[in-house]
This record gives C-alpha cells, sequence and structure tokens, in this order.
C-alpha cells in the first residue's frame, strides 16, 4: 500500500517541485491536488498512468485530514457505483470495502488502488486548467482555485 | 578382490531334479567335472552367468530348463565366496510365465534372509556384466566373438577388467556438464562480445558524466559570480542619475518586501488547501453531506460481530431466553454480518470528522485574495524597475542596456546549468521515474548500469572459464583413458604372444594388434583371419590368461569342454597354462577330453574330480574321487568305441 503520483505529473511540477521553499514542501501537495480534482470530478484515470510509489503512509503535513480523505473516496465510489444513499446495507458494504482498520493509512488495498487512480483522473483535468507547467507556486495557487470556483482573479 | 564359487544347487531344472555341488568353505583350486555331452553343462555355464550378471533370458530359455509339464517353478543357487564372506544367489524360476527373479543372501549364516535382486559386494556389482561374467564363464562362443571385430569383445575386455569404464563414466560426468554449459557457452561467446562493449559503454558514461558534473558545478558558481557581478554593474550604472538611484533603492526594497510576502502567503496557502474541507465550499458540502448520511443510517452500527459471538456462547439471551444449540448456531453465523469493533472505530472517527469539517474556519480566500492583490504589487514593482532601466536606456545609456541584456542570458544560463546539475546527480526513484532520466544522463542510474553489467559480463565469464575447465578435464580423461588402455592392450598383446609361441610353435600365430578385437597375424600370411577351432580356443586362452594375470580382481574360471577341440600336444600346452593363471578353475569335460587334458591333473595336489552322470530313472548321480573320473565310460564313448572297433 503505497501513494503513486501520476506519471507525468512529475514532469508537470517540476519547477515547484524543484524550488525548495517557493515550490511544493513534498511530493505529496502534488498528489494531492490531483486526488482533490480527481475526487471532485469523479475521475479514475488508468491504471497504467500510475507511477512509482514516492511514499507509503501520508505525510505529517496530511495525517491530520486521513479520515476527511478516505471521506471523500467513499463518497466518490458511492456516487460512481450509483448506491441508493438510504440502502444501509449496500452504503456500509462498500465502506468495509474501501477501509481497512489495519492500515497505516485507514484505507484497504482496494481503496490505496483506487485512490491512486483517482490522482490519475485529476491531474488529467487539472492539466487542462493550465496553458503551461507552472512557473511558481502561487501562479499554481491561483489557478488551482478558479476551478473551485472561488472568487479571487489575478 | 578374491572371488571363489563355494558350490552350487539346482532344484527342479532339466536333468537335475535336486542336485547340490559342494566344494566346501576351501574350494580345491581344479575341480573336474565330468559329464556326458547334453546332461547340462552347458545349461549349468549360463545358469552361473545368469546368477553372477544381469544377463537376460528369453522365455524361450527360461522354459528350456522346465524338467517336466507337471513342475511350475525351479531355482539354481549359486555359493560365493567374496573376500572371504559367504554369500548365495539365487535365480528362482517361474516356468509358466517364462520370467525369473534374483535373490541374495548375505548373511552369516547360508540361513540368512534373502534381499530381492543380485546384491554383490561393492565394485562387484557393477563389475559383472554379462559381457565380463563370459570371460570366465568361458564358453567357446568367446574363442569365436573376441576375434569378430564387430562384437568389440577384446578392447572392452581390457576397458571393464582394468576398471577404465571407471574413466568413462567420469568423462560422461564432465561431458554432462559441458552439454549443459553448451547453450550458455554458444550465448556467452556471442554475448560476451557485446557485454564486454556495453560494460566499457557504460564506464565511459559514467566517466562522462562525472566529469560534466564537475564542469557543471564550476560553470554554476562561475555564472553566479557573473549575474552578481552584472547585478552589481547594472544598478551601478542606473544608480549614476541620482534620481534613479533612489527609486531604484526605493523599488529594490519593495519587491523584497513583497517577495517576503508571496512566500508567507504560499505557505498558508498550502497549509490551508491540505484541509480538504477548507478547500472548497463544494468539498466540505459532500464532507458533512456524507457524515450526515452516516449519522441517519445508523452507521456504522452500534452492535459489533463480537457482541454476537460472545452472546452465542452464553447460556442465555439477554432477553432471558434459553440458547440452545440451534440458536447459537444461528448467532454465530449472523454474527459475521455486523462489522468488527476496530472497523466500527474507523467508521465512527472518520464519520467524526466529516461532521465537525463543517466547522473548520473559512480563511481560504481572504489569503488568496491578499496573494492575488500582493502579486499585482509586485507585477507594478516590476514594471516600475523596468520602466527605472528603460530611461536610463531612452537617455542614451547602450551600455545599461547591454548589461540587462547580459544579465537576462547569464540568468538563464544559470537555470539551465542548475536543472542539469539537478538532473545528473539526483538519486531519487520517483524524479528520475517522473523527469523520464535514463543511465545515460543520471549518474546513480549510469552506476547502476555499470554494476549489473559488471555482473552480466562476469556471469558470462565464469561460464566461459567452467566450459574451458570442463573441457581440459574431459581431454585431460580422454588422454588418461587412451594412453591406459594403449599400454594395457600392448601389455596383454605381449604377454598373449608369449604364451601362443608355446602353444602354437608351428606356424607361430599371434596377435598383430588388439584393436576392436584380436587381430592375428603368422609368420606365413600377414593376416590370419581364419584359423582352425584349436587354434582359436588357444588364442583366447592365451589372452584372457594373459588379461587376468595382473587384474585387480582374482575371479574363478569356470571352463566347458576346454579341450574338445585341441590335437593333444595343444591340450598338454592348454593344461598346463591355464590351471596356473586362476586361483580356482572348474572344468567341465567329457570323457574323451581325459586324454592330454584332463590326466594332466592326475597326482596333482589340490586337483578334485566329479562324475555326474544320468541314471536311467532320472536321477543324477554325483561320484566323487579320481578312479570314478578315470573309469566313467559315457554312451558316446561306447558309440565311439564300437565305431572304432
Amino acid at each position: 500500500m503505497s501513494f503513486k503520483l501520476p506519471k507525468p505529473a512529475g514532469g508537470f511540477f517540476r519547477l515547484l517541485l524543484q524550488n525548495g521553499s517557493s515550490g511544493f514542501e513534498t511530493m505529496f501537495d502534488a498528489y494531492y491536488f490531483c486526488l482533490m480534482v480527481g475526487l471532485d470530478a469523479r475521475a479514475v484515470g488508468a491504471e497504467d498512468e500510475v507511477g512509482e510509489e514516492f511514499v507509503r503512509d501520508y505525510v505529517q503535513s496530511f495525517q491530520p485530514y486521513s479520515d476527511l480523505i478516505a471521506g471523500l473516496l467513499i463518497d466518490a465510489e458511492l456516487d460512481r457505483a450509483r448506491i441508493d444513499p438510504s440502502d444501509r446495507s449496500s452504503v456500509e458494504k462498500k465502506i468495509v470495502e474501501l477501509l481497512d482498520p489495519n492500515s497505516a493509512t485507514k484505507l484497504s488495498a482496494a481503496g490505496h488502488v483506487l485512490l491512486n487512480r483517482y490522482a490519475v483522473g485529476g491531474f488529467s483535468e487539472l492539466r487542462d486548467d493550465f496553458a503551461s507547467a507552472p512557473q511558481s507556486l502561487e501562479d499554481f495557487l491561483i489557478t488551482y482555485h478558479r476551478r473551485w470556483g472561488t472568487t479571487a482573479m489575478s | 578382490m578374491d572371488v571363489r564359487i563355494l558350490g552350487w544347487r539346482y532344484q527342479n531344472i532339466r536333468g537335475m531334479r535336486d542336485v547340490t555341488i559342494d566344494l566346501g568353505d576351501q574350494p580345491p583350486r581344479w575341480t573336474l567335472i565330468q559329464m556326458p555331452n547334453g546332461t547340462g553343462k552347458t545349461t549349468t555355464l549360463t545358469l552361473m552367468r545368469v546368477a553372477l550378471s544381469d544377463e537376460e533370458l528369453s522365455v524361450q530359455n527360461i522354459r528350456s530348463f522346465r524338467p517336466d509339464d507337471q513342475t511350475d517353478a525351479g531355482e539354481f543357487q549359486l555359493r560365493l565366496s567374496v573376500d572371504g564372506e559367504r554369500c548365495w544367489l539365487f535365480v528362482k524360476f517361474d516356468y509358466d510365465t517364462g520370467t525369473l527373479r534374483r535373490f541374495t543372501s548375505r548373511a552369516a549364516t547360508d540361513a540368512g534372509g534373502l534381499e530381492a535382486g543380485r546384491r554383490l559386494k561393492g565394485n562387484l556389482q557393477d563389475l559383472l556384466t554379462p559381457a565380463f561374467t563370459r570371460l570366465f564363464i568361458f564358453d567357446g562362443e568367446l574363442a569365436k566373438s573376441i576375434r569378430d571385430v564387430g562384437k568389440d569383445e577384446a578392447s572392452r575386455a581390457i576397458h571393464t577388467l582394468y576398471r577404465l569404464d571407471r574413466v568413462d563414466r567420469l568423462r560422461g560426468a564432465v561431458q554432462r556438464v559441458l552439454q549443459s554449459e553448451q547453450e550458455a557457452k554458444a550465448k556467452t561467446e556471442r554475448g560476451l562480445g557485446n557485454l564486454t562493449g556495453r560494460y566499457k559503454t557504460a564506464e565511459s558514461t559514467l566517466e562522462e558524466l562525472k566529469q560534466r558534473k564537475t564542469d557543471v558545478h564550476n560553470l554554476i558558481e562561475a555564472t553566479k559570480d557573473v549575474v552578481a557581478k552584472l547585478q552589481t554593474q547594472k544598478n551601478e550604472r542606473i544608480s549614476m542619475d541620482g534620481d534613479a538611484r533612489r527609486r531604484l533603492v526605493d523599488a529594490t526594497q519593495a519587491k523584497a518586501e513583497v517577495d517576503v510576502k508571496i512566500v508567507g502567503l504560499n505557505k498558508d496557502l498550502l497549509s490551508i488547501s491540505r484541509n480538504p474541507s477548507a478547500l472548497a465550499d463544494r468539498i466540505r458540502t459532500r464532507l458533512t453531506a456524507l457524515g450526515s448520511r452516516l449519522h441517519q443510517l445508523k452507521l456504522p452500527k452500534t452492535t459489533s460481530a463480537e457482541f454476537f459471538r460472545e452472546l452465542a456462547l452464553a447460556k442465555d439471551c439477554i432477553c432471558g431466553r434459553p440458547i440452545g444449540d440451534t440458536e447459537r448456531e444461528v448467532i454465530t453465523s449472523r454474527a459475521s454480518e455486523y462489522l468488527a469493533e476496530n472497523e466500527m472505530g474507523v467508521i465512527n472517527a472518520m464519520k467524526n470528522a466529516l461532521r465537525n469539517s463543517a466547522a473548520d474556519p473559512v480563511q481560504f480566500d481572504e489569503k488568496l485574495e491578499s496573494l492575488v492583490r500582493t502579486m499585482r504589487d509586485r507585477r507594478e514593482i516590476n514594471q516600475l524597475l523596468d520602466k527605472i532601466a528603460a530611461e536610463r536606456e531612452e537617455a542614451g545609456d547602450a551600455e545599461l542596456e547591454h548589461l540587462r541584456e547580459e544579465l537576462r542570458t547569464r540568468e538563464g544560463d544559470l537555470r539551465a546549468y542548475q536543472e542539469e546539475f539537478r538532473r545528473l546527480t539526483t538519486s531519487s526513484r520517483v524524479e528520475q521515474d517522473q523527469f523520464g532520466f535514463d543511465w545515460k544522463q543520471n549518474i546513480p542510474l549510469c552506476e547502476a548500469e555499470l554494476e549489473e553489467k559488471a555482473r552480466q559480463y562476469n556471469a558470462a565469464l565464469r561460464t566461459m572459464r567452467l566450459h574451458d575447465q570442463s573441457q581440459f578435464v574431459a581431454n585431460l580423461l580422454r588422454d588418461i583413458e587412451e594412453r591406459a588402455s594403449t599400454k594395457l592392450r600392448d601389455r596383454v598383446q605381449i604377454a598373449t604372444n608369449v604364451k601362443l609361441e608355446s602353444l602354437i610353435p608351428g606356424e607361430h600365430i599371434r596377435v598383430a594388434r588388439i584393436g576392436k578385437a584380436l587381430e592375428l597375424a603368422s609368420d606365413q600370411r600377414k593376416s590370419k583371419e581364419s584359423v582352425s577351432e584349436g587354434q582359436g580356443l588357444a588364442v583366447a586362452y592365451a589372452f584372457l590368461a594373459s588379461l587376468f594375470q595382473d587384474a585387480p580382481y582374482r575371479l574363478p574360471f569356470v571352463v566347458d569342454s576346454p579341450a574338445v577341440s585341441l590335437d593333444t600336444r595343444v591340450r598338454r600346452e592348454v593344461a598346463d597354462l591355464i590351471p596356473g593363471l586362476f586361483e580356482q578353475v572348474i572344468f567341465f569335460v567329457i570323457s574323451s577330453e581325459r586324454e592330454g587334458f584332463a590326466d594332466s591333473f592326475y597326482g596333482r595336489a589340490g586337483a578334485r574330480f566329479i562324475t555326474m552322470e544320468s541314471t536311467a530313472n532320472g536321477v543324477t548321480s554325483i561320484t566323487e574321487g579320481i578312479e570314478a573320473f578315470k573309469a566313467f565310460h559315457s554312451e558316446e564313448d561306447q558309440t565311439l568305441e564300437g565305431v572304432t572297433r
């Protein structure tokens, strides 16, 4: 069980990953921004677009949000599987399928695989928002947040 | 190794209903057994060979031993002494199926238990092949086949007796190693050149990359100096105008402040963004909706699987009713429909996080707006800085224009060098993978490639060496085998010819060569392919005598009608020759061989005489002693005497 960056994402975020204090703090930042877009868009990417493992567990800065990320995965999967929200047993079954109390990330192996594929799907969506690879973190953050319907405009 | 025949026994063998020949624990050196023709001499030799070796018999052969139609089974037992230890070899015949089975008894007494199969001591088990056994359980057939080129008996006999087959076997083992390496070698020979090339390419690439790393490092340091100098020169140039200098200082200071502010805002926004519920309203709404849904559905269920498993073990239900076997079974099976406590714990933690996410402070938009504003400020400052420089250029400062252009170029160079340095040196697997670096661009990857190529090259080299070494050993063994074989053949040939000089003095037949067969020559003719039966027998005896004289095995010699085809003079020579060659000789003779052959043994100490005869009622009589031996007259003799008269 491990987190894997979408294959082309490293090249796309190259400058942000190399810039130290003025870029992403960890590779998980890049992964997370892709993942959030994928979960929101219910976009599950192709398995062969999933890249190499970059970290096994949540990095420290994301540990407080592991439950919420798991919740978003469940939400996306309930939606994708068209499970009736009032069907208690089906909802429970899906939750049990995606979570594993014995895993450090609380996610099951199947949950991890899906999470990585949502990141792939999210990267494809996200890349379309950018004319070219982001040159600075501030450029990225501003463009990224446009997608969420924030009012801020450059 | 010393092998003696101590006796044998026939049971229900044609012509031998129940006959035992006991030579005692210290058998005589020469045993002469006189039997009329057709009473079992050939059969006895065949049975001895079958007992001693793995010689197979046809169904027809086996059935030919059947004494009568009423007898289903027969048996032949051969009693041996091997290096002083006694052993019985049993051959049991089933006449109905035409099969035989071998057994061995090697216990301290003759009444020891039977082991299935022929189990001889040490090397004897392998030595006594059917072909080899024919050399010392000898019939007239060998005398012919030993001169038959196609049968390869002569050289094979030397090979087996002097254990050159062991060298052969060792060579076979080496050959198998060779064969298994053969394919690898073929691949290796082809591959070794390629691998050497690839190894050297990787090696030189690594050298180049390391050199490039040093060069790029120096370029970065040098370019940094140049950029710093250009920056200073540019600012000094602008500062030559007092007003411009003041504006430049203010703008530069403002830019530094804005840059710091942007870095801070970036950090804050990054930190806020990591909380999904703070990232966007849409996400927060989804999270709280899911939390509410779980709450409405009463998920996770408040009762755990563990509760029901414990309940199933109780005597009574919580409602007070007793829990019988049927109820217990149902409760246990349905318990699996409920979540385990730790699963409930995870879901509860998530549900609480979801429900609490609604309360996360909304700061994101505010920070983002601040960032946008600050970036706008920075743009304006940058524009101001450009404007100050542009004004100076418009005022005719071509040097400043040149400096700014040069600075842009050098800053671009610096970024490119820094990127190249990172590409050359990064050992992060993810980075290598993500940025598509390969071993021709990246030093850690090139080092790994070189190590892999070295491993492949060494493995191939080991295969080559192993191949060469096994080939060397195989050649050495072949050489040993050939030299030993040649020397032994020469020795046996010389010894055989010495004996033939006295056995066949007239024509002086001799062995010209021991090739696959004994090749004979005589004084009269160059090649002596055709010899009389008697001469052939004499050659065979001379050869066998020479063969066995220095062999590492002392074996009994059993011979059927040794002198029947020899003339009287040669008989005496043979009678003088054979007895000295073997520690134990058993002659099966007919009465006509007494003259000139058997009579040579009369009066010799260590000779024993047995006369066997089938009586009219089918019982075989055995008479010991020289007198009976001398006096015996077979029907053939009587017939011959009748003819003579």
